[in-house]
């Protein structure tokens, strides 16, 4: 009777895979109350003086009754698989609607990055071995709820968006890593002890210790190609048609930023300029950077900007964005928070101006310059630039001006140190990137379409 | 390498890591040969292959226990051991002389070595001579060296031809000796060699130890298996194993990937059904389908159920050139359940298949397979003209589904509204279903036009240019509102008071629009000259009902007062006195319409039916003015007649209307212009700048008067109206000449994208509606209730809850109310009721009669309630296998397959919900949609569920997607002039009046009882011309029936014959003694037996296996009827001779060209019948296709016949064999015949030669028809065996054989003609009346006397 209904809810599969992740994480905190146990000693549980002068605990048993209740939850779902009709561990309504309520662009960037300033922020408090495995429970947990909401399922459960949740374990396990020797040397280097790479020497010899180490992971790898393989099948879809399209139409998941970055610009500056200045950006970073500290070792407060702003346009600008696209970018292109149905009818309200739109109409209360029918590309020109004077304006003044106003304000010392080309390649470098937050900004802030429109010459900003 | 400290792993763990990834790796790589060895389709295979191995070993068993087998086997086996035995006993000379011809093939064979090595020498001798020729060397040495050799090649091969001789007598001597032996051998081995081949078959598939005779193959049978084992292995099967993908290729039947590439397609469904094209005998499934537990096969492994019309190379659908998915659909190359896109049948199978094979909806697969009840939707790709479906000689009814759905189509005219082009450009993608050019420059232009075809359809509905001579206004509305209320059968759909149409601007607007067409139909209707009866005329209505019942009205229309015949081809007629208008008007308009309908409607299907006045004075009769007095129901006067309806024309309220008017007007004009306009009336654009409705708001000179202005507008909003609801594309309408249709185009509908249907609020709208239920639970009445409630008697039905939710519209009903009657049916218990409200129509309005708190009580209500909950039960009810009947399984299982689509965005779902409720897609849409003028329009037509199911099947086969040309079939010659010639006798009806095809009657007889008829009185001439005419059937169906008789029972063969039930069981009589007598109508062979037409047969009733009606012929056999009970004929013979003759085999009788110029124009033939064959209003093209059609049907040459009789060839042979018989006679033969056919024979009952037949007694003489006529009309060699024997053609005819072979020692006839020779004056008859006409003018009038007294009986054609 599940055929009858719109949105089929929890199927027996489901039940049984979720039972199997949660056994999963039962057995790897199981592991981690024996590691607690070891290592986290004892605490005084008073409970405001009910229990007098309190009752010492291990740190661990709080693990293991957390580990208890995994066990429990497991169990129910493995056997309890049989009525879905009527299994209650679901991600109660009263998260889903919260985070549905709030979810949109602006607070997704917002979000990320906040998480992002958090993340330098609380950078010793993250790194802590306690921490990293509260989180990763926190979002396996977080996962495992939600995958019983069916659209939360539809989207996340897709064969080819499974590599995009493995990425975020695999760059949220590599952020941590490097946090945490950073955080380490770093006080390390404060307290002027030897820094981690140069008490552990950790040179080793090409064979066998890298050698043999690359087969054994070439082998695991193939392995678990292999196993993914049969598993999870290739996801073949509709055969292609011009004339229908899928909606929405995606780019392969690793593109899906760029295509983000669509929304924002004209197609020659997402698809074109700004991946070209992000290649040549990147391969400009060791002739730009003149810190010489932070070789060879990791380190945060050598490299203060370089990784901040490294991490900023990789996190919240790259892998966020890729995030964005999708699992929260519907049909239409439109926005749908994570336990949203894909309704192709929802509409977004988007009426967008350009600038020359602003400045003339609503600033002015006048026409916009209209070119003559049939000019001549002088007079054309003319009218055009009569037009966009105040976006060209604006665009000149940011990548013209602004670097000798930043020169002479906050990046004072970087330009005495680099010198004026490398100085200005950096500067050009950061506004391009600063550009796509902006532009972001404009967009939901003043429904800006284009600084610079002039679709006469497909050249828009 | 010992590990040491300077190492950062140890070694040793290093080694135990990489040994278990290693490990890990291999198990993966074993996994994934399992995987792949594990595929679902090797599974079914696998199974295949025990299945045919089973399949063999029961034949071989089946063989081996045959007792004539088995003595076969035995006999032969004895024959040889006593050949081998006499061999033995000359042991020692067969020793002797096989020694010497294996001594002398040695010889010859040893001296053949030899040989080849010199022919070997030789020819490189000849080479190297010719290399040298080449190189310009001396070819002395080389042309000696060839010669030499040569020359002992020579010498050799003669030798060798001798030697080779020796040897063939040697060996000959030894067979003759054992020659017995050889052939008892050889006969043995013939005896064994099926069921050789059998266990050769076997052991191929699953070895055996042992042969089937018992004798062991131990070690082949041991290898064999071993290596079906070993090849059966994961990977090894993957080289030359047993299972394997089986391909079918078609490279000229494309897919079609979205529009953007065509590939060709690849079949693998054969890998699973692996016995799908199996024949067993003839095309008789293999592996028949059903039932494991009755030894039958369930899919994929079963045969094709259609075996002689599918797959096998004798069908016409071959499997090498049509494969599997082209009929099927689905994705031919998947090869699991999933990928290949099964579709199921309904809900309960889907979830059937969901916990047995994992099945999902593959909607990424743009073509999934076609459920079972739209199977026959593939049909139509390539069958665009559908009815060859319906009814073929060879194959049956192949596809009656999507033929009814074609038919309803059809019959509904829903090609008015929504085009259905089989033509792109003028290549042809589909069927045809479009109205015919609108007039006639339009269609001229078509013609002209290469790149166009024009539509063939006429409007269905009646005309309305003329409408104001007809009805009033007031009726038009009241009929526009609800057509059902007034004619209950009508086929016109509503489209008022339907679901968008409840809320308060609709009840404001709707009877202004329902005023407003009428009054546009009224005003713009244009004049009409009626015909009246002569002045004085009193018409009788009592002569008007028996005209009205045998001059063929009854053939296609109904009603009350003439019982009996049902006929729904046109309107009920039995109200149609309440609808005409009043008085002479009215009358005359009838009238005109009975007498000539095409001088009202040009393109009415009704045809002329020569209901011409006749006499004079008192003796004056006018059949029409009779029949539209009857109808009408006035006696008396015509000026007397009164409608028995009024109906008040409709009344507009002024405010209402201008609101109206304003609303429509506001896309065109701004307020203020509105404003002035409803003020002054005054149009602020010129007449000549307006090409919309809107014209009808201009006057020529400006303003109007107050109540013209008020027409104006009623007339603009008639018109806006018509355009919107396009009335215009069924109706004839003023002004709409050039109007387009106003649906969406249907051609290519079953590929619609589905993201293209606006399903809006439809699943919110089932939830809770759009099932026929009353809101309440019911149950049966019991004794406690009955006393509770204190009633009577315990009929009816209580109301035991009133289920909470939305009740349904109308009267609500109350708990503990009994319901006594629903909709005209009295109500017996809640099951029935539960049913009798499942097939009806939801929305449809139903009285109920309840009894509430002892009082009866009419209410009215719409039955509705949630199409959910009834699907889900449905479901329920369909996977527990608790429905009582299959009848009631299809229909709700199929309601939940629908709801099911519908709420997965479903094309077959979308169709079922539109046709059943149209305006339910405007669900709460009503209330965002910005124009009155937006709603849904689509009218609601008396669909039955099951009737839409067959209009889907026909409408998702719409593709528009043709296969290659070759595959479509679109015949010419015969085959085409049979469908079209189909198409137009559904057109006209011409079933109604005659029968096509006799009736077949089988029934259980035992061959060996019956005589055959005899032939020995006639020529024997006449036989063989009949058995070349009608080649006789086989009798025998092979069928058996077991008849029970008085005491035992009997099994009996059952024979099928054409013919007519001469006399049917008395139901008076004893069980016992009821007996069928039938009439034989087609020559029938029956175990080697012939019978000829006319030969009776009588059975018991208990014999009778079935009797399949005639095809067409009802009014016919009601009349002959009728005309027997009211003794205006005395017996049935004549009764047949009075009616509409059968067109049985008409091809063989009449020419062609003949049977044109008739359907044109039919003039009068016979004088027996009491209605004439009328005028259809049919082109040249149609009646020529027409007359095609009865030539193609009985195989005979048409368009043209050579008569060879008029041949000078022929007259010359006749005239030199006639003057050899007769060397004294002077005139030439066809002189003789002519005085043949004007001795007083023919002329007793035709007109003949000239002369008016003279009917003396007009009580009791027939009147045959002219025989003036028959040159003309009919087949040479059909005349020739009507002259020898009129009851072979029509058993009934009342033409006595003219000439029978004489008796010996008779009375001379015709003494001075041909010798007085039967035989030959018959001919003679039939020459001079195929050269009639230029004997006529030869030999002038006849001279002949008629007979004195003109026989009793005469010719019946």
């Amino acid at each position: 009777m599940n055929h009858l209904t719109h949105n089929p809810d929890l199927t027996p599969s489901v039940i049984f895979g979720l039972g199997w992740l949660y056994m999963l994480l039962f057995f790897m905190n199981a592991a981690w109350v024996k590691r607690s146990y070891a290592l986290d000693g004892i605490c005084n549980i008073r409970l405001g003086g009910i229990l007098g002068e309190g009752q010492k605990v291990p740190y661990a048993m709080f693990w293991a009754v957390y580990c208890a209740m995994l066990l429990m939850v497991a169990v129910t779902h493995l056997t309890g698989s049989n009525n879905p009709q009527q299994f209650s561990l679901l991600m109660p309504d009263i998260f889903k609607w919260p985070i549905n309520k709030a979810s949109n662009p602006v607070m997704f960037f917002v979000g990320s990055m906040t998480i992002y300033i958090l993340m330098i922020v609380l950078r010793k408090w993250w790194t802590t071995p306690t921490a990293g495995w509260l989180l990763l429970n926190f979002s396996i947990l977080f996962m495992a709820l939600s995958i019983t909401d069916y659209d939360f399922r539809q989207i996340v459960g897709k064969p080819d968006n499974v590599p995009i949740v493995a990425m975020l374990y695999i760059v949220g396990f590599f952020t941590w890593l490097y946090f945490k020797k950073s955080v380490e040397n770093d006080k390390r280097k404060a307290a002027g002890r030897p820094l981690l790479e140069q008490e552990n020497n950790e040179k080793v010899l090409t064979w066998p210790d890298l050698v043999y180490t690359e087969l054994v992971c070439m082998v695991l790898v193939t392995a678990l190609l292999i196993a993914w393989g049969i598993v999870l099948q290739a996801p073949l879809e509709e055969p292609a048609s011009a004339a229908k399209t899928p909606n929405p139409s995606k780019a392969p998941w690793y593109f899906l930023g760029l295509q983000e970055m669509l929304v924002y610009f004209d197609p020659w500056m997402a698809g074109v300029v700004l991946p070209s200045v992000i290649l040549v950006g990147l391969m400009a970073v060791p002739y730009i950077d003149f810190n010489k500290l932070g070789n060879g070792y990791y380190t945060f407060n050598e490299r203060k900007f370089a990784v901040s702003t490294f991490l900023f346009g990789f996190l919240p600008l790259w892998v966020a964005m890729i995030v964005l696209g999708t699992f929260l970018r519907g049909p239409n292109w439109n926005f749908f928070s994570p336990y949203e149905y894909w309704d192709v009818h929802k509409l977004e309200l988007l009426n967008n101006v350009n600038l020359s739109e602003v400045f003339w109409i609503y600033g002015l209360h006048l026409q916009l310059p209209v070119v003559p029918p049939g000019a001549s590309f002088p007079v054309q020109a003319w009218y055009i630039l009569q037009r966009e004077f105040v976006g060209l304006f604006a665009v000149l003044f940011y990548l013209l001006a602004l670097p000798n106003l930043m020169a002479a304000t906050v990046f004072r010392k970087f330009y005495v140190r680099m010198g004026l080309l490398r100085y200005m390649v950096l500067a050009n470098l950061m506004l391009l990137m600063m550009s796509l937050p902006i532009k972001m900004v404009l967009r939901w802030a003043a429904n800006l379409k284009y600084i610079v429109a002039i679709p006469e010459w497909f050249f828009n900003i | 390498m010992p590990a040491t400290d300077d190492y950062l792993r140890s070694i040793k763990s290093m080694h135990k890591v990489f040994f278990a990834s290693a490990a890990l790796l291999l198990a993966v790589t074993l996994w994934m040969m399992w995987a792949d060895y594990n595929d679902e389709w090797r599974g079914y295979q696998r199974q295949a292959f025990d299945h045919q191995a089973k399949k063999a070993e029961s034949r071989e068993a089946k063989i081996k226990n045959d007792p004539a087998f088995k003595k076969n086997v035995t006999d032969l086996e004895e024959k040889l051991t006593n050949a081998k035995k006499s061999v033995g006993e000359n042991k020692a000379e067969v020793e002797k002389l096989t020694a010497k011809a294996k001594q002398a093939k040695e010889k010859a064979e040893g001296f053949m070595r030899a040989l080849k090595q010199r022919r070997a020498e030789r020819d490189v001798a000849r080479a190297n001579y010719n290399l040298g020729v080449r190189d310009g060397v001396s070819l002395v040495e080389l042309g000696k060296n060839f010669k030499d050799l040569e020359d002992d090649v020579q010498k050799k091969e003669a030798q060798y031809v001798e030697l080779a001789h020796e040897a063939a007598t040697a060996k000959a001597a030894v067979a003759k000796v054992t020659a017995d032996q050889d052939k008892a051998e050889a006969d043995l081995k013939s005896a064994e060699a099926e069921i050789n081949m059998v266990h050769t078959a076997i052991q191929k598939i699953d070895p055996q130890t042992k042969n089937w005779d018992g004798q062991p193959t131990t070690w082949d049978g041991n290898l064999r298996s071993w290596k079906l084992k070993l090849m059966q292995l994961p990977i090894v099967d993957g080289f030359n194993g047993r299972e394997r993908i089986t391909q079918d290729w078609m490279p000229k039947l494309e897919i079609d990937l979205g529009g953007m590439t065509k590939v060709s397609r690849f079949d693998r469904c054969r890998t699973c059904h692996a016995m799908i094209d199996s024949v067993d005998i003839g095309t008789s499934p293999g592996f028949p389908s059903g039932d494991p537990k009755d030894g039958k096969y369930e899919q994929p492994f079963s045969s094709h159920p259609r075996l002689d019309l599918y797959l096998t190379s004798s069908s016409p659908h071959p499997l090498p050139k049509f494969g599997c998915t082209v009929c099927h659909e689905g994705q031919g190359s998947g090869t699991s359940f999933t990928n290949a896109s099964h579709t199921p049948n309904d809900p309960a199978e889907m979830d059937a298949w969901g916990k047995k094979h994992k099945w999902f909806d593959n909607h990424f697969w743009e073509h999934p397979m076609y459920p079972q009840r739209f199977q026959e939707s593939g049909c139509i790709k390539c069958h665009v003209n559908v009815v060859e479906l319906a009814d073929n000689d060879k194959y049956g009814a192949s596809a009656p589904k999507v033929v009814r759905g074609y038919e309803l189509v059809k019959t509904y005219g829903c090609f008015g509204c929504h085009d259905i082009s089989g033509f792109d450009g003028t290549k042809i993608v589909g069927p045809d279903l479009r109205l015919e050019p609108s007039t006639s420059e339009e269609a001229e232009r078509i013609a002209k036009d290469p790149l166009q075809v024009a539509g063939t359809m006429r409007k269905v509905g009646p005309s309305l240019r003329h409408s104001a001579s007809k009805s009033d206004a007031g009726f038009i509305s009241y009929w526009t509102e609800e057509p059902k209320r007034f004619r209950p059968t009508t086929r016109m759909p509503q489209f008022f008071k339907l679901d968008n149409q409840q809320d308060h601007l609709a009840q404001v607007n709707n009877p202004i629009e329902l005023a407003a067409i009428a009054h546009y139909i009224q005003t713009k209707s244009q004049p009409f000259e009626t015909l009246s009866p002569a002045a004085g005329y009193k018409p009788n209505a009592t002569r008007g009902q028996e005209l009205f019942a045998q001059r063929g009205c009854v053939a296609c229309h109904s009603h009350n007062a003439v019982p009996g015949i049902d006929a729904s081809f046109g309107p009920e007629l039995s109200k149609i006195n309440a609808k005409l208008k009043a008085g002479k008007v009215g009358f005359d308009w009838l009238y005109t319409w009975i007498r000539e309908p095409e001088r009202y409607h040009p393109r009415t299907k009704m045809p002329h039916l020569y209901l011409d006045a006749e006499g004079t004075g008192n003796d004056a009769v006018d059949p029409a003015a009779d029949i539209a007095a009857f109808l009408l129901n006035v006696q008396g006067e015509i000026d007397s007649y009164q409608p028995t309806a009024t109906y008040p024309a409709p009344a507009v309220n002024d405010e209402e209307l201008d609101g109206f008017v304003a609303s429509m007007l506001a896309k065109s004009l701004t307020a203020d212009q509105i404003k002035i306009l409803l003020k002054t009336g005054e149009y602020p654009v010129p007449a000549d700048r307006i090409k919309t409705d809107e014209i009808e708001l201009v006057g020529k000179g400006g303003e109007f008067s107050a109540d013209e202005w008020k027409q104006r507008k009623l007339t603009y909003v008639g018109r806006k109206t018509i355009t919107k609801y396009g009335c215009y594309g069924c109706h004839d309408i003023p002004n709409y000449e050039y109007a387009r249709p106003i649906g969406t185009a249907l051609q290519d509908w079953g590929k619609k994208d589905r993201s293209r249907l606006a399903f809006e609020h439809i699943h919110e709208y089932l939830h809770h509606h759009g099932n026929p239920g009353m809101g309440v639970e019911l149950e049966n009445l019991d004794a406690k209730q009955v006393e509770r409630l204190k009633l009577a008697s315990a009929t009816g039905v209580r109301v035991s809850k009133i289920l909470p939710g939305h009740p349904p519209d109308g009267d609500h009903l109350q708990l503990d109310d009994v319901i006594l009657n629903v909709a005209g049916v009295p109500t017996i218990n809640a099951s029935q009721l539960q049913n009798q409200l499942g097939r009806s129509v939801v929305g449809q309005d139903i009285p109920l009669t309840v009894l509430r708190a002892g009082k009866e009580e009419s209410l009215h209500m719409r039955p509705d309630g949630s199409l959910f909950d009834r699907a889900d039960k449905a479901v329920g009810r369909g996977e527990r296998g608790e429905f009582k009947n299959a009848a009631e399984k299809d229909r709700e299982l199929s309601a939940a397959f629908y709801y099911e689509s519908l709420t997965h965005h479903g094309r077959p779902g979308f169709l079922w919900q539109k046709l059943r409720q149209p305006r339910s897609y405007d669900f709460k849409t009503v209330e965002t949609k910005s124009s009155y003028d937006d709603r849904l329009r689509m009218p609601k037509f008396p669909f039955s569920e099951e009737e839409i199911d067959a209009i889907a099947t026909f409408v998702l086969g719409l593709t528009a997607e043709p296969p290659a040309t070759e595959y479509m079939y679109n015949p010419t010659g015969p085959a085409g002039a049979k469908i079209r010639g189909e198409n137009l006798i559904k057109q006209y009806n011409c079933t109604g009046c005659h029968v096509l095809e006799m009736p077949e009657i089988k029934y259980g007889t035992d061959p060996d009882s019956m005589t055959a008829t005899d032939t020995s009185s006639e020529y024997p001439e006449a036989v063989k011309l009949l058995l070349a005419l009608r080649p006789p059937r086989n009798g025998l169906t092979g069928e058996k029936k077991v008849v029970k008789s008085d005491g035992g029972s009997k099994t009996l063969s059952i024979m099928a014959m054409h013919g007519l039930v001469a006399a049917a069981p008395n139901p008076d009589d004893a069980p016992e003694d009821r007996e069928y007598t039938v009439e034989l109508w087609e020559p029938l062979k029956i175990a080697g037996k012939l019978f000829m037409p006319t030969e009776k047969f009588s059975f018991p009733e208990a014999a009778l296996d079935s009797i399949e009606p005639a095809k067409g012929g009802k009014f016919a056999e009601w009349l002959v009827d009728r005309l027997v009970k009211i003794g205006q004929a005395k017996e049935r013979t004549l009764a047949w001779q009075m009616s509409p003759p059968p067109l049985y085999k008409e091809g063989t009788k009449v020419q062609t060209p003949w049977l044109f110029n008739f359907l044109r124009n039919p003039g009068k033939i016979r004088h027996t019948t009491v209605l004439r064959m009328p005028r259809f209003n049919m082109s040249d093209q149609e009646a020529q296709a027409l007359a095609n059609y009865f030539a193609a049907v009985d195989e005979v040459p048409y368009p043209y016949q050579l008569i060879a009789e008029r041949e000078p060839s022929y007259l010359h042979e006749k005239d030199l064999a006639f003057h050899k018989d007769f060397p004294d006679k002077k005139d030439d033969y066809l002189s003789e015949s002519w005085k043949m056919l004007n001795v007083p024979l023919c002329i007793k009952c035709h007109s003949v030669g000239g002369q008016q037949v003279k009917i003396t007694n007009p009580a009791t003489d027939i009147r045959g028809p002219n025989l003036e006529l028959a040159a003309d009309r009919l087949r040479p060699e059909w005349t020739m065996l009507w002259l020898y024997k009129p009851q072979w053609i029509t058993p009934y005819t009342s033409m006595p054989v003219p000439l029978p072979p004489q008796q010996a020692g008779a009375q001379p006839r015709f003494p001075e003609l041909f010798g007085d020779n039967g035989l030959k004056q018959t001919i003679s008859l039939r020459d001079a009346l195929v050269n009639y006409h230029k004997l006529l003018e030869r030999e002038g009038k006849g001279e002949s006397q008629p007979a004195a007294a003109a026989a009793k009986v005469g010719g019946g054609e």
